[in-house]
């Protein structure tokens, strides 16, 4: 059996060279890896799509409250921000600017003030209720919309809000009407 | 035994021509069925996008038409807005990019005009265009039409 002449069978049936291991390794390691990456890459994709989202419906829901809030307001105004309207709420009133106050009056008489500010410098969108320290939601990351240099203003009644959500995946545009009972 | 011995050097000579065509065909199966999954993938996600910026494209038109003034309300075949449904942020860039075009027209009857009873029945028509993979079958044009809104002059 150990015969000279039969070496090369037994060598050959001793297992995979050096060679064509490192190869099946290689094409193992491609493989895996290519399977990785893809399932990497759908993971991403589905993380920025939730993140994306949930920057769009919150500013849904911030719309929703705009409309809300207009919809039921007994009076509104519009003021170039928030240092003007606290210097001087009936002086300052404008037809377009990044301050927005609805007033609504509820059945026992309580007057409710809503409140939006746009905050160009801080880029945030917020909405207080009956004073400016009672903040209810706050949206980041927000511009103007194209072509626009205020957030609020108001055209023959119809109060209206556009802003631009600028995050990292995607750049979305969102706009919110609203009309108080005693301009329709 | 000749027989036998050439028959076992044949099976340990190496792989046959059908060996590596099935492990390349194994191979090839794993990578169409990988890089189909995650077109999928994108699709779905793209979708999903999609159909909540059309969402929310009809929720804002349909409050501007019934919000805003009547005598600002669009005439028979105005175009209500167009734009883009989405603007995704290409990494190379830096620069927000513009796909999906999009247009909300208005179709609007009017009944009663110029009494005071005047009144005008608005449908808002929003097309879009989209990629229509990976499903060919699908248009790449879609369509979609508001109930009826009202409105009356007084």
């Amino acid at each position: 059996m150990c015969l000279p002449e039969s070496r090369p069978r037994i060598s050959a049936q001793s297992g995979f060279t050096l060679l064509e291991a490192l190869v099946g390794l290689l094409l193992a390691a491609v493989a895996t890896a290519t399977i990785a990456d893809t399932l990497t890459g759908i993971l991403k994709r589905s993380y920025i799509t939730m993140e994306v989202i949930r920057a769009s419906d919150e500013s849904e829901r911030f719309a929703s409250s705009f409309t809300q809030a207009g919809k039921a307001a007994i009076h509104w105004a519009v003021y170039p921000d928030r240092a003007t309207y606290l210097a001087d709420p009936s002086g300052n009133i404008t037809a377009a600017g990044n301050m927005l106050v609805f007033e609504d009056q509820l059945p026992d008489g309580t007057l409710l003030t809503e409140l939006f500010e746009f905050d160009p410098l801080a880029h945030t969108l917020a909405r207080f209720q009956n004073s400016l320290s009672q903040e209810r939601s706050l949206l980041n990351n927000i511009v103007y919309s194209a072509g626009r240099t205020s957030a609020f203003g108001q055209d023959l009644g119809l109060v209206q809000a556009h802003w631009t959500v600028q995050n990292n995946y995607e750049l979305m545009d969102f706009e919110a009407y609203g009309n108080p009972l005693r301009m329709r | 035994m000749k027989m036998l011995f050439i028959r076992r050097e044949r099976r340990l000579a190496g792989f046959a021509l059908m060996d590596p065509l099935v492990a390349i065909l194994a191979i090839a199966t794993v990578m169409v069925g990988a890089i189909n999954f995650w077109r999928l993938a994108e699709y779905k996600c793209d979708k999903a996008r999609i159909d909540a910026r059309v969402s929310q494209i009809l929720r804002e038109s349909s409050d501007y038409v019934t919000y805003v003034p009547y005598d600002l309300l669009p005439t028979d075949g105005d175009q209500v807005r167009s734009g883009f449904l989405l603007h995704p942020l290409n990494p190379d860039t830096g620069q927000y990019g513009n796909i999906y075009p999009f247009s909300v027209a208005a179709t609007v009857v009017t009944t009663n005009a110029g009494t005071p009873a005047e009144a005008r029945q608005i449908v808002l028509m929003l097309t879009y265009q989209t990629t229509p993979h990976p499903a060919a079958a699908d248009s790449a044009q879609e369509t979609i039409r508001t109930n009826v809104l009202t409105r009356i002059k007084t």
